[in-house]
C-alpha cells in the first residue's frame, strides 16, 4: 500500500495522468485440463534434455 | 523509461495501474499488453483493492467510503447514531478481562476490515492495533464504538497535492508502556512525501523497552529502515531526493544519542 500512495505522490505531484486496467480472466491454480510439457527457466539445474510435465496451472497460463 | 518519458506500471494481481510523463508512452505501452493479453481498458483510475480515487483540480483524493459503508452494514449499525470520539477517555482494554465472545468471526471480520481501512484513516490505527490479540465482549463493543466514529466521517480520507515537493519528511513518537497486559510501548511513526502521507506504522514492540529513550531509540531506527527503502525507490522511480531526509522526534536523551558520532 506504501507504493500505491507513492504512486499517487508522484502522479499528484508532477500533474500526470493515472490510468487503469484489468486482466479479464485470471485463473490461479486451476486442474490441468491438457498435457502441457515445459523447458524449465534459465538458471535452474537440469539436463539439456529433459522435459518437464506441468502438474499444476500456472499463472497466466490461460 | 526512455529518453521521451518515463512509464510507471504497477500491478497487483490481476489489477494495472499505469502513469507516466508522457502520454504517447502510456498509450504504446497499453496497446503492446492489449497484443499480449485478453485485458480490459479501464480508462482513468477510479477504483483500486477498495480505495476511491477522485481526481480533483488541486490533487487526488482518496477515500474508503464504500468500504466503510460495507463495514457498517457488516456490522448491522446502520441506523444507529454516530459518536464524535474514538474510544472513551482513560480505558485499558485488557487481554483478559469480561466474558469470551462465543462466536468470534464477526469480531475477528471486522478488526480486519480495520486494519485495512487504516490505509486511508490513519487516525483509527493506534485503537485499532489494540484490539488484535483477543476476542471478548469488551472489545467487540469498542470495536462497534470505533464504527459509530467512522458513521460521523464516512467521505475522510488522503489528499495528495499537486505541485507538492517530492522530499520526504519523517515523525515518530512512541507512548509511555501503553498495552496493560505486557508494559510494552508502542510506537508510532509517519512518513510524508511533500505533505503527502506515503507511508505509517502503529505498532506495539515486540520486546519490553526499559526506557522512553530507548523505545524511541527503536523507533528511530525502525524509521530510518523505511527511510532508506523509501528513498531507494523513488531513485528507481527516477525521482532521488537531493538532500537528507529529516527524521522529527521529541526525546531530547535520544535526540543526544543519535547525533553523537561516536556511537555510530
Amino acid at each position: 500500500m506504501t507504493i500505491v500512495q507513492t504512486f499517487l505522490a508522484i502522479t499528484a505531484s508532477h500533474l500526470l495522468q493515472l490510468y487503469q486496467m484489468d486482466v479479464k480472466n485470471i485463473f490461479l491454480h486451476v486442474d490441468m485440463q491438457e498435457e502441457i510439457y515445459m523447458k524449465l527457466p534459465s538458471g535452474m539445474t537440469t539436463s539439456p534434455h529433459d522435459v518437464y510435465k506441468l502438474k499444476r496451472s500456472l499463472y497466466g497460463l490461460k | 523509461m526512455s529518453v521521451s518519458g518515463i512509464v510507471l506500471f504497477l500491478v497487483y494481481v490481476d489489477d494495472i495501474i499505469i502513469n507516466g510523463t508522457n502520454c504517447g508512452l502510456i498509450t504504446k505501452l497499453q496497446r503492446l499488453l492489449h497484443a499480449t493479453f485478453y485485458m480490459k481498458d479501464l480508462g482513468q483510475l477510479t477504483y483500486f483493492l477498495g480505495l476511491e480515487f477522485h481526481h480533483r483540480a488541486n490533487g487526488i483524493f482518496v477515500n474508503q467510503h464504500k468500504y466503510i459503508q460495507d463495514l457498517i452494514t457488516l456490522a448491522s449499525l446502520e441506523d444507529t447514531s454516530y459518536v464524535d470520539t474514538l474510544m472513551e477517555v482513560n480505558v485499558k482494554y485488557r487481554k483478559d478481562e469480561g466474558d469470551l465472545l462465543n462466536n468470534p468471526t464477526l469480531y475477528w471480520c471486522l478488526v480486519g476490515s480495520l486494519i485495512y481501512l487504516t490505509t486511508t484513516r490513519p487516525d483509527i490505527s493506534y485503537i485499532v492495533h489494540q484490539f488484535i490479540s483477543s476476542s471478548r465482549h469488551l472489545h467487540l463493543t469498542a470495536v462497534r464504538r470505533i464504527i459509530h466514529y467512522l458513521q460521523a466521517s464516512p467521505t475522510n480520507g488522503l489528499f495528495f497535492y499537486t505541485e507538492s515537493s517530492l522530499q520526504f519528511v519523517t515523525y515518530s513518537d512512541a507512548d509511555w508502556a501503553g498495552c496493560p497486559n505486557t508494559r510494552r510501548f508502542t510506537t508510532g511513526w509517519c512518513l510524508f512525501l511533500g505533505n503527502a502521507l506515503i507511508s505509517r506504522r502503529c505498532k506495539k514492540q515486540d520486546r519490553v523497552s526499559k526506557s522512553s529513550t530507548e523505545v524511541e531509540c527503536r523507533t528511530m531506527s525502525t524509521v530510518c529502515s523505511e527511510i532508506v527503502w523509501l528513498r531507494g525507490l523513488l531513485e528507481e522511480f527516477r525521482f532521488p531526493q537531493t538532500t537528507s531526509t529529516p527524521l522529527h522526534a521529541d526525546n531530547t536523551s535520544t535526540i543526544q544519542i543519535v547525533t553523537n558520532p561516536i556511537f555510530h
